[in-house]
């Protein structure tokens, strides 16, 4: 994984274990400005907006991740949970 | 127990809606025989209410020993299965003689049955959920209604963003709307060592006064109608 890649994804992360959920929104959003439609970038963004209800964008999140990889099963899971809610 | 008083009450089935039910009618004073066969949700239960047994309520002879024939009001709520709600409601109603009964239905034809055996009150989860679903489409940040008499209902509502890092406590929702937070939905963030996130989902039933409100907490809340859709307008 590119060194910069992995320091969103951990920065993201920081922010989102410590339900900074807005800072975790907004490094994944300028992570996917660099690396466009990144399915791990796309995958952690869909999380986030999924634990705090924004179903919408966490369903678009997960889309684009299936798109790039269909074969993401956490990414199905999820997004078959939304469906369902 | 002794004497069928009418805050006496079982609860039968310690599901999510039982177990709400349950908490709820403790917490107002009620004395509460909770029972499930289920050895986890009795546990869970079991610092709540006055009484909580782990059994098989399709054993009369068992409901007789743990002082059913005391009980004012029983709600019988034991997710689909169907034979056993009916078996249930049957001994509640004929060999105990409980005055009021009430029970949930999967579909019409298990509420006909229910209402031949003489169940008081029936719960239809269909035009519930078709209802909820309408209030729900209504008004987006609320995610379920339960409709527990004609004036009060439990709901399930969005935390709004003004709550946001504040105590129970400090928004003092008790006194401000005259509502009661009877749990908190949560989800908890986690993630893995190469950084893909995951949460876990938990219910924080009677949450203490200092627990704080984060963002994406759905409040399940119990109190009149209209006290609640105050809340709704936040």
């Amino acid at each position: 994984m590119q060194e910069e890649k992995e320091k969103i994804l951990e920065a993201g992360s920081f922010y989102f274990l410590n339900q900074q959920f807005k800072m975790a929104i907004k490094i994944y959003r300028k992570g996917l400005k660099e690396y466009e439609d990144d399915p791990d970038i796309l995958f952690n963004l869909g999380i986030v907006y999924e634990s705090i209800n924004n179903f919408d964008s966490a369903k678009e999140c997960f889309k684009k991740v299936l798109e790039k990889d269909i074969n993401h099963e956490q990414a199905k899971k999820h997004l078959e949970r939304i469906i369902k809610t | 127990m002794a004497g069928k008083k009418e805050h006496v009450y079982a609860v039968i089935g310690l599901g999510n809606f039982g177990n709400a039910v349950a908490t709820l009618l403790s917490e107002k004073g009620m004395e509460v025989l909770a029972i499930d066969a289920d050895e986890n949700k009795v546990e869970n239960i079991v610092n709540k209410v006055a009484h909580a047994v782990q059994m098989n309520a399709t054993n009369e002879q068992s409901l007789k020993e743990i002082g059913m024939e005391d009980v004012h009001t029983a709600i019988v709520s034991v997710g689909d299965d169907i034979a056993s709600s009916l078996l249930i409601c049957t001994y509640l109603k004929d060999t105990l003689k409980i005055k009021n009964v009430i029970a949930k239905a999967t579909d019409q034809k298990h509420a006909r049955v229910l209402e031949k055996i003489g169940v008081d009150k029936i719960i239809f989860p269909e035009y519930e959920s078709a209802r909820r679903l309408a209030d729900t489409l209504i008004s987006p940040n609320i995610f379920d209604i339960i409709e527990l008499s004609d004036k009060h209902n439990i709901m399930e509502i969005k935390a709004p963003s003004s709550f946001f890092g504040r105590t129970l406590e400090e928004i003092d929702i008790r006194k401000r709307f005259d509502v009661n937070i009877i749990a908190i939905k949560r989800n908890v963030p986690n993630a893995k060592d190469d950084f893909e996130n995951d949460f876990e989902e938990t219910t924080i039933i009677s949450p203490s006064p200092k627990e704080q409100i984060v963002e994406g907490d759905v409040l399940i809340m119990i109190g009149l109608k209209e006290h609640l859709e105050n809340i709704e307008k936040i």
